[in-house]
């Protein structure tokens, strides 16, 4: 199956546009948009876009978790005891995706903090490209995709 | 092997309907599969969408079935009081030039549990959620449809999921798991846990046309949400 974004122009340049019929909406390019994991013994590991992230071939042992968005912005996340990065994707029956953020959820000994990372802006939310939302949560979340900085 | 078993990424959906008229759950793992087929995405190469269409109701009640030809439309009604269910949904095929009836979204609100599936391909992290915007900015809810009227003040698309238990007969928006879709703050949860792997998630919907809905012609477009790693 063709996972191509379409209906957007210039995703070859920094990011894409939309336009609606009330709005208009900016978004990253997703094949420009990776992690960067630094590891304990300096070695660093670079994700692929946002649709195969690689955050499976993440280990434990991280030192510094940070995302490079195709708009040039890099964001360190504030190192914690682990890491579960989720990527926030809007899909409509006619093939198009939206990418509103990446949630990356950070494990405490008491909560879960997650940074919200904003990826698209418009004319009407307030939060542009490369905002970050930070939220605390007492839920834990199950997940075989957790890795951790020790 | 399923795709989510050796690679962790974004999963694939394949967006589903059922065209007979016998309440069946899907078998299949993304692909057609007996009485389910696949609502077909636009691709690169230049091929259009599938669309859904609400009608029927008007002169001749409903299209012929099972198929009619592309781009057919068949008037509905705009009741004089209270509320008309649009009686019938087609999936209009560009490619294969046919209106696909989907014979158990017919006559709504009923009790038939297999009639929209999503089959998800992978690993998603959060709940599937079933969202109705007014275009692919996902950000505004301003039609007539999505924002209702004065006797009717929400949606007119109401969607129920039925991924666990059948609809009770007379199900509208306000049931319980269903909704009246318009955007972020009323969307259906197609699974009711936040994880889904590999697995089908069914939903059945109908759009009511209140006597007082101003004229439109409207196009909003159903969207899915969903997280992943």
């Amino acid at each position: 199956m063709d996972k191509k974004v379409r209906a957007l122009t210039n995703l070859d340049a920094v990011d894409g546009r939309v336009y609606g019929r009330y709005n208009k909406v900016v978004m990253v390019n997703p094949y420009k948009c990776y992690f960067i994991v630094t590891y304990e013994n300096g070695t660093i590991q670079k994700g692929n876009n946002l649709f195969v992230t690689g955050w499976d071939a993440v280990s434990n042992g991280i030192r510094t978790l940070q995302y490079k968005l195709s708009t040039g912005h890099l964001i360190t996340i504030p190192k914690m005891r682990g890491y579960l990065p989720t990527i926030e994707v809007s899909e409509s029956v006619d093939g198009f995706k939206m990418f509103h953020a990446i949630n990356v959820n950070c494990m405490t000994y008491e909560d879960i903090i997650t940074y919200r990372i904003i990826l698209r802006e418009d004319n009407l939310m307030k939060y542009k490209i490369g905002d970050i939302i930070v939220s605390k949560s007492k839920n834990k979340i199950k997940s075989s995709q957790w890795k951790f900085s020790i | 092997m399923h795709r989510g078993e050796d690679c962790m990424s974004e999963p694939i959906l394949t967006f589903l309907y059922n065209y007979s008229d016998t309440d069946i759950a899907y078998g299949g793992t993304g692909g057609e599969y007996g009485e389910w087929k696949a609502i077909k995405l636009a691709t690169g190469s230049g091929i259009s969408a599938d669309v859904k269409v609400y009608t029927g109701g008007g002169i001749h009640q409903s299209l012929a079935t099972p198929t009619e030809v592309f781009g057919r439309r068949e008037a509905t009604l705009k009741p004089v009081t209270g509320l008309y269910p649009v009686p019938q949904i087609y999936i209009e095929s560009a490619e294969d030039m046919i209106m696909y009836h989907v014979p158990l979204a017919s006559g709504q609100p009923n009790s038939n549990r297999y009639v929209f599936g999503v089959y998800i391909d992978g690993e998603i992290e959060s709940d599937l959620y079933l969202e109705m915007w007014d275009d692919i900015t996902f950000s505004t809810t301003n039609i007539p449809t999505l924002s209702g009227s004065i006797s009717y003040p929400h949606s007119c698309f109401n969607a129920i999921r039925t991924t666990d238990t059948p609809p009770d007969a007379m199900w509208t928006g306000a049931s319980t798991n269903a909704e009246y879709l318009a955007g972020y703050n009323h969307r259906l949860r197609l699974k009711g846990v936040d994880n889904i792997i590999n697995e089908t998630v069914y939903y059945s919907m109908y759009v009511a046309i209140p006597w007082d809905l101003v004229f439109t012609h409207d196009t909003p477009v159903e969207t899915y949400r969903y997280l992943y790693t």
